[in-house]
């Protein structure tokens, strides 16, 4: 059995605003071991980005953890000093986000940022960091890195700057690494080479991986295992083979249909009914019910939990015949 | 195929201005300096309702009296009352204000959006012009042109609305040259618009809000310029005199031991008071209308 | 088959650089090179590359948003580039383009009717109030709004919402050709399912031919009968839908479609190296040639040209016969 190094419990995270508490992240749990892949997928609003909010602690105002266990390494994280998170965050776990600028200096050279970012976790000199971070750039497939160590950001290209942000996550071999829809922004060419850059290093470095995308077509590229959120809710928890080859929640299936891919037919797309809830609006019984083309009475009156047996489960009174209710 | 309806909205938005002020009422401080901002204004209007002496009766036998019941603020070296000329002072400390930055506004929205919309040649023109005024001293720029058109109220309104148009062109060219790449933009030049809808209907309304912070912000700046002009001389024709005036003229009573305190005093704190209430409305006034506050 | 409704012949948007402060070097980015189509009502052109390929600067010189440097543009068989003053605003009613930011493309302090009507006024029809309104109202039932919105702001709907009124502005006016730059981009996938059916049934109904920017290729297969596929402003390939798709002839096309990652199929995305070269500094001969793995001497020295190799189906490579086809 591979090493469990996060472990996600009941994670649930509540936005307090005028409009009342909102559940943004409701009751999210899964596992990863180390050099995995776990796929987080959904829509714009669904609650994947504060997802990885949650685990890193970083959940901004008027938000906040109300409940649920984050371990790393077997490490409790919720309620952890912020002191002590801030030495986990960027050297036991490191998040690459969408939009790689956001995330570098723009007036500092790339090398410099990196190095600086090593110099931060690990007592090392200059010339020592200075030396890793360019060969982090060159591992990351830059070519010439020596010229790209002393560029600023500016001068690189999209795909380049993304490299670098990498090499930046990387540089203090995480445990975790976060991808926060790390190819949105990029073009499908440059997308290519990124998602094969990180497949690479996720071997070399034995990094396991939480990756947030829209993208269903990524996900089955990159990830072992897929949570699929709607409105703050794990609705399917599996392994990524056989969510493609048997979608069991109505919206993945749903999801999946409306994609249009390279074998679609002529016709019109298929088309979810309805829009996402409003989380200060939300359906009394499961939030999928009222789009969904299955729904009955109870599930408008109750909300469903998640059923499976194995590692496959679903949150929907379908799939209750599969196995007894519990957390995975 | 079935029509269906999209649901409801997802906000409950109440338009800009609405949603600006909830943002505004909200604010402790730039509530109470909107009322102090409105109470001067109440006092401009009616002046004559609410002062308690004619301004410009002269009782020799008042002559710098000290603050007592029956005069308030004291009378000055003529036997006038001084909060009397204090509410007119206000009235043209205001008036002053308002119009020379609405004469601000207008040239400087004009300059400002030819040279951010048409580019180019116009841009280089109205931005270099934009740069010599305000590379030239404020104060020196007001006396040159005051000496020129000669002492007096519309005199005063145009050489400080003069003064100040390039700070409100440099804004709204800035604010254009971004709005001009928005889409709606385009898509109104693609639909054929014409040049003058664009710039009245699409760049005028997201303009407004950049123009209420200038005209606020710029009010007091134009109060005190209108009070050192008048201190040196080059402010309004007397009888009438401003709060700048008023601090002029009490110069030369500001003995050593200080007794006369009041003269200067009385003024100065109304100019004060004024001052930091447009500044400070101002501040809660650009909080509330920066779309990049909002969520 | 019908006369076309737009003819683009050999237009060219060339932007001039000076390559540095004091050069008096002159030289030009050619952002949108000799590129030439045909536009029937009813029919859908796809217009495909990455960024920086030249879409949207082809769109912009067709619709006259920038003006060309040189071509031939002829809507309905006159002139369009010739036009001026009311001739150019009569024709400007039969061309409409819809953006791709649903939140950029509509002005925040104007309402939906006032959004909608604004064509109407410009052009003059309806001229009084009534008339238009009813037209507004008639045209956001159309799009599935609900006419009583019609006082509202923009802020107050989604995304997908935003892009119903976008559509709704583009076709008030019963336009010829639509151009839609990216309208889905921005969209999450079930919205975006609803929009593309959506323009389809608009474009059975109205008999609108459109010009359908995109960077997902599986959108472009689904709604385009004929595809331009552009590299650094040149079209590099151009065919029927179906069969630029099963049987890409460029190597450029075939990267493309390999990188993008599939969800209905396994196998990682094979990457194209490199990054797309800057366009103010464009490799010799084939714009292609620093990243194509079947480059030979010949493609550094002279540009291959847009040749019909079958039936519709035109590729510029020299050695197109010779690539092996997909599959082998």
């Amino acid at each position: 059995m591979a090493e469990t190094i996060l472990e996600v419990k009941d994670l649930s995270i509540t936005f307090f605003t005028k409009q009342g508490a909102l559940p943004t992240v409701d009751g999210v749990s899964f596992t990863l071991n180390r050099g995995e892949t776990l796929g987080i997928v959904g829509e714009s609003g669904c609650g994947k980005s504060m997802t990885v909010n949650g685990i890193l602690q970083m959940v901004p105002a008027p938000g906040r953890v109300t409940g649920g266990s984050v371990k790393l390494a077997g490490e409790e994280l919720v309620g952890m000093r912020e002191k002590e998170l801030c030495r986990k965050r960027g050297s036991d776990m490191a998040i690459i986000f969408q939009e790689p600028m956001t995330s570098l200096n723009p007036l500092m050279t790339c090398g410099r940022q990196i190095s600086e970012t090593i110099q931060a976790h690990k007592k090392m000199s200059r010339k020592e960091a200075d030396a890793r971070a360019l060969e982090l750039i060159g591992m990351v497939g830059i070519p010439m890195p020596e010229k790209i160590f002393s560029s600023i950001p500016g001068k690189l290209s999209g795909g380049q700057r993304q490299r670098i942000v990498i090499a930046m996550a990387l540089c203090n071999d995480p445990g975790v690494l976060i991808c926060d829809e790390p190819t949105t922004a990029l073009d499908v060419t440059v997308q290519a080479q990124i998602l094969g850059l990180i497949n690479e290093l996720k071997e070399k470095f034995g990094s396991a991986i939480i990756f947030i995308t829209h993208d269903l077509g990524v996900i089955r590229q990159m990830a072992d295992k897929v949570l699929v959120m709607y409105v703050g809710q794990a609705v399917e928890y599996v392994d990524a083979r056989e969510l493609f080859a048997n979608p069991l929640h109505p919206y993945t299936q749903g999801l999946m249909r409306c994609i249009p891919g390279m074998n679609s037919g002529d016709g019109d797309l298929h088309v979810i009914d309805g829009s996402v809830p409003m989380l200060y609006d939300l359906p009394k019984g499961c939030l999928f019910a009222p789009r969904c083309p299955y729904a009955d009475e109870r599930c408008r009156d109750q909300r469903p939990g998640l059923y499976g047996r194995g590692s496959h489960r679903v949150r929907c009174f379908r799939c209750e015949a599969m196995g007894e209710e519990d957390v995975p | 195929m079935k029509k269906r309806k999209e649901p409801s909205p997802v906000l409950t938005y109440r338009g800009y201005y609405r949603e600006s002020w909830d943002l505004l009422r909200r604010d402790p401080l730039a509530m109470i300096s909107l009322v102090i901002v409105l109470l001067l204004v109440i006092v401009a209007v009616f002046a004559p309702l609410i002062a308690p002496y004619d301004p410009d009766k002269q009782i020799l036998s008042q002559r710098l009296m000290k603050p007592c019941m029956e005069h308030w603020f004291g009378c000055d070296e003529h036997g006038r009352d001084i909060l009397s000329r204090c509410i007119y002072g206000c009235r043209i400390s205001l008036s002053v204000g308002l119009v020379s930055q609405i004469i601000a506004t207008v040239i400087g929205y004009f300059m400002g959006v030819c040279a951010g919309y048409f580019g180019g040649k116009v841009d280089a023109a109205i931005s270099f012009l934009v740069q010599v005024f305000s590379s030239l001293p404020d104060l020196l720029l007001a006396m040159a042109l005051m000496f020129a058109l000669g002492r007096g109220l519309v005199n005063l309104y145009i050489s400080l609305g003069v003064l100040a148009w390039s700070r409100t062109a440099r804004l709204i060219r800035g604010t254009v040259l971004q709005l001009k790449e928005k889409e709606y933009v385009k898509s109104c030049r693609v639909d054929g618009g014409s040049n003058l809808r664009i710039i009245l209907r699409h760049l005028l309304p997201n303009c407004i809000p950049t123009l209420i912070i200038t005209i606020t912000m710029g009010i007091p700046s134009a109060i005190l310029s209108e009070a050192s002009l008048s201190f040196l001389g080059l402010g309004v024709r007397a009888p009438m005199s401003s709060w700048g005036d008023m601090i002029s003229a009490s110069r030369a009573f500001m003995g050593s031991d200080g007794s006369k305190w009041f003269y200067s005093f009385f003024p100065g704190l109304c100019m004060i008071v004024a001052v930091i209430a447009f500044n400070t409305l101002g501040d809660g006034l650009r909080d509330a209308l920066d779309p990049k506050l909002r969520k | 088959m019908s006369r076309p409704v737009l003819k683009v012949e050999h237009l060219k948007k060339y932007y001039p650089i000076r390559k540095g402060a004091f050069s008096r070097e002159k030289a030009v980015v050619k952002a949108c090179d000799d590129v030439s189509f045909e536009l029937c009502a009813g029919e859908t052109l796809g217009i495909v590359g990455e960024s920086g390929c030249g879409k949207t600067t082809t769109i912009q010189s067709v619709i006259r948003l920038i003006e060309p440097t040189g071509g031939r543009i002829l809507l309905n068989g006159q002139d369009f580039r010739a036009m001026r003053g009311p001739e150019l605003k009569q024709a400007r009613q039969k061309l409409k383009l819809i953006f791709q930011d649903p939140y950029s493309s509509l002005n925040p302090r104007m309402t939906v009717k006032e959004i909608i009507a604004e064509p109407l006024e410009i052009a003059g029809v309806c001229s009084n109030r009534a008339g238009r309104d009813r037209r507004v109202l008639e045209t956001m039932e159309q799009v599935g709004l609900d006419p009583s919105y019609v006082n509202r702001y923009p802020h107050e709907f989604s995304g997908g919402q935003r892009q119903r009124i976008g559509i709704a502005r583009a076709i008030v006016l019963r336009p010829d050709v639509v151009i839609c730059d990216e309208p889905v981009s921005a969209l999450d996938v079930s919205i975006q399912a609803k929009i593309i059916n959506l323009l389809r049934q608009f474009q059975r109904e109205l008999n609108l031919a459109y010009i359908f920017i995109s960077h997902d290729l599986g959108v472009v297969r689904h709604i385009a009968d004929r595809v331009l596929v552009m590299y650094l402003g040149r079209v590099v390939e151009e065919g029927e839908s179906k069969e630029l798709f099963a049987n890409p002839l460029h190597p450029y096309t075939k990267a493309l479609l390999d990188s993008v990652p599939r969800m209905d199929a396994d196998g990682k995305p094979a990457a194209l190296q490199g990054d797309v070269p800057s366009p103010a500094n464009p490799p010799s001969g084939c714009l292609f040639h620093t990243r194509c793995p079947y480059a030979q001497k010949i493609c550094a020295e002279t540009a291959p040209e847009l040749r019909e190799h079958q039936m519709g189906h035109k590729c510029a490579c020299h050695f197109v016969d010779r690539l092996p086809s997909k599959g082998e």
